[in-house]
């Protein structure tokens, strides 16, 4: 008998459908696995043994717009409904607006610089605020 | 002029702009390669000068006496090139314009905020950083949304998005022919012409590269406009 997934494999290689279609399916699990720590290029690697063609750059701008759009979703969710509606394995705060980004701190030594480069950044915050009116 | 292209990122196309975007359009600009394992300008025909991160007080020096020239440095090489910035104090004045060029993928628009905020960390005013979108596909707004919002927000860079440079697949064609799109568009041998002119047992070797160019002369002319309004958005 045929596990589930294997069903789900065999359907997304069926003809006629797009990338775009087959990659909005997939995108939730993608999502999770790349918090959880997976390579874009493992992703990439494995979406292509599986017959879904697609080059790493087109792969992040298609996680990108979907985080995108999962966000902008999410947003306009009221908070008690977005608790039950969306659930998101990060333990990153949603935070819409204006992102809290400050300006770099001076920097005078080879500490200071590993510091900095260690900073991480939320890109679809920063990409909402650019959306945002002065 | 004098600028450093740079980006602790690799593969966002530092040297395609010293070699392409900068190098013509500034005079006489002595290209300086600060790196140790990537391609440089000097890989595509150019006359460069190499040298490693570590190398910083012989590039300073020679930078006081220039007038102009670019400063290629290569990611593996960041760390090191700011880390001297930092010793040699108020060095980074020295420098007109710090170029950061950015494609669209999520690590690398990352890896330019990081690059920016060590600039903007060791004292290098926002006027003189300017971002270049590389690679853009259709829109520089939708593909490059965080740089956008990240120099609305903090104001620590110039990234303005007429400053983008469209995917095209000439670059790419120039790096295997270890050539310039000012070379290509300056070459006046009619490829076309010569192609025709091989006869049926001709090297295919030769043919093939008679094809290449002749394709690679009718793409670079357009990018090659084009990147003369890039190059007036950059130093807007």
């Amino acid at each position: 008998m045929h596990q589930p997934e294997d069903i789900k494999t065999a359907i997304l290689g069926l003809p006629g459908r797009t990338l775009a279609a087959k990659l909005r399916q997939l995108m939730p699990d993608i999502d999770r696995r790349v918090r959880e720590g997976v390579g874009h290029e493992e992703i990439v690697e494995t979406l292509n043994r599986h017959g879904i063609e697609v080059k790493l750059e087109t792969f992040r701008k298609y996680l990108y717009r979907y985080r995108k759009k999962a966000k902008s979703t999410e947003a306009a969710l009221a908070p008690t409904e977005k608790q039950g509606a969306i659930t998101r394995p990060t333990t990153a705060p949603v935070t819409v607006g204006k992102p809290d980004i400050s300006p770099a701190p001076p920097i005078s030594n080879k500490g200071d610089l590993a510091k900095a480069r260690a900073v991480d950044f939320d890109l679809e915050q920063l990409a909402q605020a650019a959306k945002d009116k002065e | 002029m004098k600028v450093a292209v740079i980006n602790y990122c690799g593969t966002v196309g530092k040297t395609t702009i010293a070699a392409h975007l900068l190098a013509p359009r500034m005079e006489q600009a002595r290209i300086y390669a600060v790196e140790t394992i990537n391609e440089t300008a000097g890989d595509l025909g150019l006359d460069i000068e190499k040298m490693k991160g570590d190398k910083f007080g012989k590039l300073y020096k020679e930078l006081l006496m220039a007038d102009n020239a670019i400063v290629d440095v290569g990611a593996s090489n960041v760390e090191d090139f700011i880390d001297r910035m930092i010793k040699f104090e108020e060095s980074h004045a020295e420098f007109d314009y710090f170029i950061v060029p950015v494609t669209s993928g999520g690590k690398e628009q990352k890896e330019t905020l990081k690059s920016i905020q060590a600039l903007a960390g060791v004292g290098v005013e926002p006027n003189k950083i300017r971002v270049v979108f590389n690679r853009v596909d259709t829109d520089v707004a939708d593909e490059f949304a965080p740089i956008l919002g990240y120099a609305k927000t903090t104001k620590a860079c110039v990234a303005n998005p007429a400053a983008a440079i469209y995917e095209n697949e000439v670059f790419n064609l120039l790096s295997a022919k270890k050539t310039t799109i000012t070379a290509v568009v300056q070459d006046e041998t009619d490829y076309k012409a010569l192609l025709r002119g091989l006869d049926k047992d001709a090297d295919k070797k030769k043919a093939a590269h008679y094809a290449d160019m002749h394709a690679i002369k009718g793409l670079a002319r357009g990018v090659n406009r084009q990147l003369d309004a890039v190059f007036a958005a950059v130093f807007a």
